[in-house]
């Protein structure tokens, strides 16, 4: 069982320049926590994960901070807008570079210990350099599914 | 990430000498590679321009904000410089930019890139740390107001 067979083809992606609001709209969009970052040939260059994404909206003292509990809101932090943001960051600026990719000849059991592994939502799928596809939790899911004889 | 713990007081320069758009990014780099000792001044320059090619980093009220990451560099390194005169770097509002930092950052890591450029845009949006940087005499001065501005804003 391939994960050619079950990784979804139809998917959105940025390139290194797409401005930070492309980015944004894209996320609300799609739905997704994951965007591909890919060169005009399609190959792939990076992720952008969507925990990236808000950390530019985050108070710096964040990680300091063990138990929000006692927080209600950010105050002025929450009223601020992010117009000079939205100048200064394009989607190379937020995109991890460092990613695990699968090929598309992968075993769809390989794919699911990986995204188990790396505590990620979807993985890209490649063939050479070229980004072919995205195998999500959920289509692994499918594939063991249909493993089990319950097409 | 707390610029304040970041700049060296030698990678600040209170009056840049260039003119224009690609004499402020030379001056720039030339700035971080000296005071962080890296070697590879062509490699992060071109990073710095591939990237303002993408979208100019003058992002309004007088500030620009040239960054990249680059294999080149094991760690975030940033500084700053200002133009009295001001420079024409193809800013959002038409405007010349007078205070300019500058980052590179490792290609292998996002976070802190993104927490040190969100960290800038944070400070520079209020007025009077503006009018405070623009107006303040030298290096100590400007790495105070920072501090201050940081646990004010952030």
């Amino acid at each position: 069982m391939k994960i050619k067979e079950y990784m979804k083809r139809d998917f959105r992606t940025v390139s290194p320049g797409t401005p930070m609001r492309e980015v944004a709209l894209l996320f609300f969009e799609s739905g997704e926590s994951v965007l591909p970052v890919t060169e005009s040939d399609g190959a792939l260059v990076g992720l952008i994960l969507i925990d990236d994404f808000i950390l530019i909206f985050l108070p710096h003292y964040i990680d300091l901070i063990r138990n929000l509990d006692f927080i209600h809101d950010f105050g002025a932090l929450e009223r601020t807008s992010f117009s000079i943001e939205e100048q200064l960051f394009v989607a190379g600026d937020l995109m991890q570079e460092n990613i695990s990719v699968l090929d598309e000849e992968d075993s769809v059991m390989k794919a699911a210990a990986v995204l188990h592994k790396l505590d990620m939502p979807r993985i890209p799928i490649v063939r050479g350099k070229k980004l072919v596809g995205m195998m999500s939790k959920n289509d692994v899911c499918k594939a063991i599914y249909d493993m089990e004889g319950h097409r | 990430m707390l610029l304040s713990k970041h700049i060296k007081k030698s990678a600040i320069l209170m009056e840049m000498r260039a003119e224009t758009k690609d004499e402020a990014l030379g001056e720039l780099v030339d700035l971080l590679c000296s005071t962080y000792k890296l070697k590879d001044r062509a490699v992060i320059l071109d990073a710095i321009l591939k990237r303002e090619r993408q979208q100019s980093t003058g992002v309004g009220m007088g500030l620009a904000v040239p960054h990249a990451k680059t294999p080149v560099v094991d760690r975030l390194h940033v500084a700053f410089g200002r133009s009295s005169g001001g420079i024409d770097f193809d800013s959002a509002d038409g405007e010349k930019a007078r205070l300019f930092f500058i980052l590179v950052s490792p290609r292998d890591v996002s976070g802190p890139h993104i927490k040190a450029l969100a960290g800038i845009s944070r400070l520079i949006k209020h007025e009077q740390f503006r009018d405070a940087v623009i107006a303040c005499s030298d290096e100590k001065t400007f790495v105070e107001l920072v501090k201050k501005a940081e646990e004010k804003y952030l």
